[in-house]
């Protein structure tokens, strides 16, 4: 009887795990040896993927077939492509000083946008864009800001549609006007905008040659206080972001309701990650002390906990495809592992690799 | 001057010269860290980490290889060898690899710096030097912060005194002042290599003052720099002052997805009831991580950065885009530099950085 009850155990902890699918996170502790990695749950193998060194972390194109990601190859730093196997390395060619942000893909999955340093004192900040079919790489947001950074794009312009021109000010409205049109082209990113000596960013929306504060033009004035991790949801309709405007680091969710706390609690909450449905909200909180991951219902902002402890963090959770399944990282056993866990966190199962393992992202299923 | 009093007041009972006397004292059975150096069983706090308390204040010890935590006992040892126990709760976490005991020294113990002994239930032992220092039951507002970077052991340099000895100088020259107690912001060696930690470490316990160390980039390699200083992300106190000391990690690559911003959080936080928090660090570029800068400098700003790297006084602008002019960049002690900060009731207030004479041919 105690062997049928373990071999049921083992049965259960056996689906614990998901049965395919792909996890490419950094390996490594030093991070001069950091190099991207892929973990197979039908094999249940790992593969070193990534290419040179000082990887960073990994972004997948929205069809599952190439990883983006900073690093270094021979002497030059910059922002490496790879496919999924670990073919093909290559890297943009800049005249720029490439900064760690997250290389980020356009929807087509043709362009990817990252943040660069344009040097001075206080340094300059500005966001490029790579073109994979051309191979050129070329500056957004024209000269509106003295600082743009941490990309990401607006999976459509839906959002920037839904904008009345008439009702915005005369200067706001020619501005936001040429915006659409350059977004209809090239596509549109959001950004955060830095500001010599304050202390403070702007979310801003970035096109190829202009750039506007959203929060301004989405009627929501900007209380100067530090955004960041912009993320919109997969189809452009919402705008997670974190800000620091109520005195603590709070997820806001800019929708169609206007700007709403997604997270309120007086400990910091940050890292935003949409569900697959665009409901949830994965994100990493320190309301229970330590940092933990947690989901937010965006609609009631009701919060519940999937991976928390007094005695270790979790961190950096990404979604399954399907939903069903969180990976994120936890030093539960003495050092940074991937460990899964269905949506309520019931059951928590750890990947032991090695080395640490950093910044996972699940791999899309592609169309 | 109140500094001079709290400097008084520390060093009145056991600190230099009786330091040198204390290290002769201790028993020959127990080793200092292993024979090689390197941190044995007590993680923290060590000569590079120490805890500041005042007498009959608990303070956190942190150990690894203990199966009975329960079991051990700890005591101070002073530089006259009387031991004094400890009154030790475990607060182990059987789910983690490390042991953390809360200690706490007797109430009638005397101001000064002490070893940390602690006794396994096997019967062996492990002694860190200058790990707790005991404060004086009154602080005064004013103190003298020493702040010595880029020491650079090891380094080959044609026709330029040899590190070890400028770095001995500086150690001297900072002994003679009012200073309370001094930071120490990396590239303490010049390749990471062992024997550069062995004699830096050597030299260390020549400071009668608790120092505060964080790591360089030269000083990881091979995480030779973790086996010697042990943790690289930490929090002290230091009378109603607190001390946040962390890693700007490789150049090029933030560490925005390591467990570092999630520990700075928690420690900025744990530091928020301080009269001023003072960040220690070794280097800091645009490049490096966000996350880190959201914590320290924009949603808790800190009071003060401190660091080096760059062998220079600060330029205009430079430092962390949001800290604005709360950062001291010190120019480096392998060219004999050192910099007093006095902290006031009013905030950190740096001298010009001071320079120790007679040792460099320019």
């Amino acid at each position: 009887m105690i062997t049928g009850l373990l071999i049921s155990m083992a049965a259960i902890l056996e689906a614990a795990l998901p049965e395919n699918g792909q996890v490419a996170f950094i390996a490594g502790e030093e991070q001069k040896k950091r190099i991207i990695t892929v973990y197979d749950f039908s094999t249940r193998q790992f593969r070193k993927v990534g290419a040179g060194t000082h990887n960073g972390a990994p972004s997948w194109s929205p069809d599952g077939q190439v990883l983006a990601f900073t690093g270094r190859i021979d002497d030059r730093y910059g922002v490496i492509t790879v496919n999924a196997d670990g073919s093909n390395p290559r890297m943009a060619d800049l005249d720029f000083e490439v900064l760690d942000d997250m290389p980020r893909w356009s929807a087509d999955g043709k362009k990817l946008a990252f943040s660069v340093s344009l040097g001075g004192e206080p340094p300059r900040f500005g966001i490029a864009v790579w073109d994979l079919a051309t191979n050129e790489t070329a500056l957004w947001g024209g000269d509106a800001f003295p600082s743009l950074r941490a990309p990401v794009w607006m999976p459509s312009t839906d959002l920037l549609m839904a904008l009345d021109v008439q009702t915005q000010q005369d200067d706001i409205s020619d501005k936001l006007f040429a915006l659409r049109e350059d977004a209809e082209k090239h596509g549109v990113l959001l950004a955060l905008a830095w500001f010599p000596g304050k202390q403070y960013t702007e979310p801003v929306l970035v096109t190829l040659s202009v750039a506007l504060p959203l929060l301004y033009v989405a009627k929501a004035p900007s209380d100067r206080s530090a955004e960041w991790m912009l993320l919109p949801d997969h189809k452009g309709r919402q705008i997670a972001f974190e800000s620091d405007m109520g005195g603590d680091r709070e997820i806001y969710v800019l929708g169609k309701r206007g700007v709403v706390n997604a997270t309120n609690h007086p400990a910091a909450d940050w890292f935003p990650k949409w569900s697959p449905n665009d409901r949830m909200l994965a994100f990493e909180s320190f309301r229970d002390g330590r940092r933990g991951v947690y989901l937010s219902v965006v609609e009631t902002a009701r919060v519940s906990p999937v991976a928390v402890s007094a005695s270790w963090d979790c961190w950096s959770p990404d979604w399954s495809p399907d939903g069903k399944w969180l990976v994120y990282v936890s030093n539960r056993n003495g050092k940074p592992d991937l460990w899964i866990t269905d949506q309520d966190g019931g059951h928590a199962e750890a990947i032991p690799a090695d080395s640490w393992a950093l910044a996972p992202a699940w791999r899309p299923k592609g169309n | 001057m109140a500094g001079c009093h709290l400097y008084r007041y520390l060093t009145s009972q056991i600190f230099f010269p009786g330091i040198l006397l204390f290290l002769l004292l201790v028993p020959g059975g127990a080793f200092a860290r292993k024979e090689d150096g390197t941190l044995d069983r007590i993680l923290s706090p060590h000569n590079g980490q120490p805890v500041i308390v005042r007498a009959g204040m608990p303070f956190d010890v942190l150990l690894r290889d203990i199966t009975s935590p329960a079991e051990v006992s700890c005591a101070l040892i002073g530089a006259d060898s009387v031991e004094y126990p400890l009154t030790v709760k475990s607060t182990a976490d059987e789910q983690s690899i490390y042991t953390r005991l809360e200690c706490q020294p007797p109430e009638q113990i005397q101001p000064g710096g002490y070893a940390l002994r602690i006794t396994a239930p096997d019967g062996t032992t492990d002694t860190n030097f200058r790990a707790v220092w005991i404060l004086a039951p009154e602080i005064s507002e004013y103190y003298v912060l020493a702040h010595v970077t880029d020491v650079h052991i090891g380094k080959q340099r044609n026709n330029r005194p040899d590190p070890e000895k400028v770095f001995a100088a500086v150690i001297d020259e900072i002994n003679k002042t009012d200073a309370a107690l001094c930071a120490i912001t990396g590239d303490i060696t010049e390749n990471a290599d062992p024997e550069q930690f062995r004699r830096f470490l050597g030299l260390l316990d020549r400071f009668s003052v608790p120092t505060l160390v964080c790591s360089g980039n030269h000083d990881r390699d091979n995480l030779q720099y973790e086996r010697f200083m042990g943790l690289q992300t930490w929090a002290r106190t230091f009378g109603s002052d607190g001390f946040l000391v962390f890693d700007t990690k490789d150049y090029v690559v933030a560490d925005d997805w390591g467990p570092q911003p999630g520990i700075l959080h928690r420690l900025r936080r744990m530091l928020r009831p301080c009269r001023f928090t003072i960040g220690l660090t070794h280097r800091y570029e645009p490049a490096m991580g966000v996350r880190s800068q959201l914590v320290l400098f924009a949603d808790d700003p800190i009071d003060l950065l401190l660091y080096g790297h760059t062998h220079q006084e600060r330029r205009p602008g430079e430092g962390p885009y949001w800290a604005g002019d709360r950062v001291v960049i010190t120019p480096a002690c392998v060219d004999g530099y050192y910099r007093l900060i006095d902290i006031t009731a009013q905030g950190p207030v740096p001298r010009s950085a001071a320079r120790v004479s007679g040792i460099h041919p320019d």
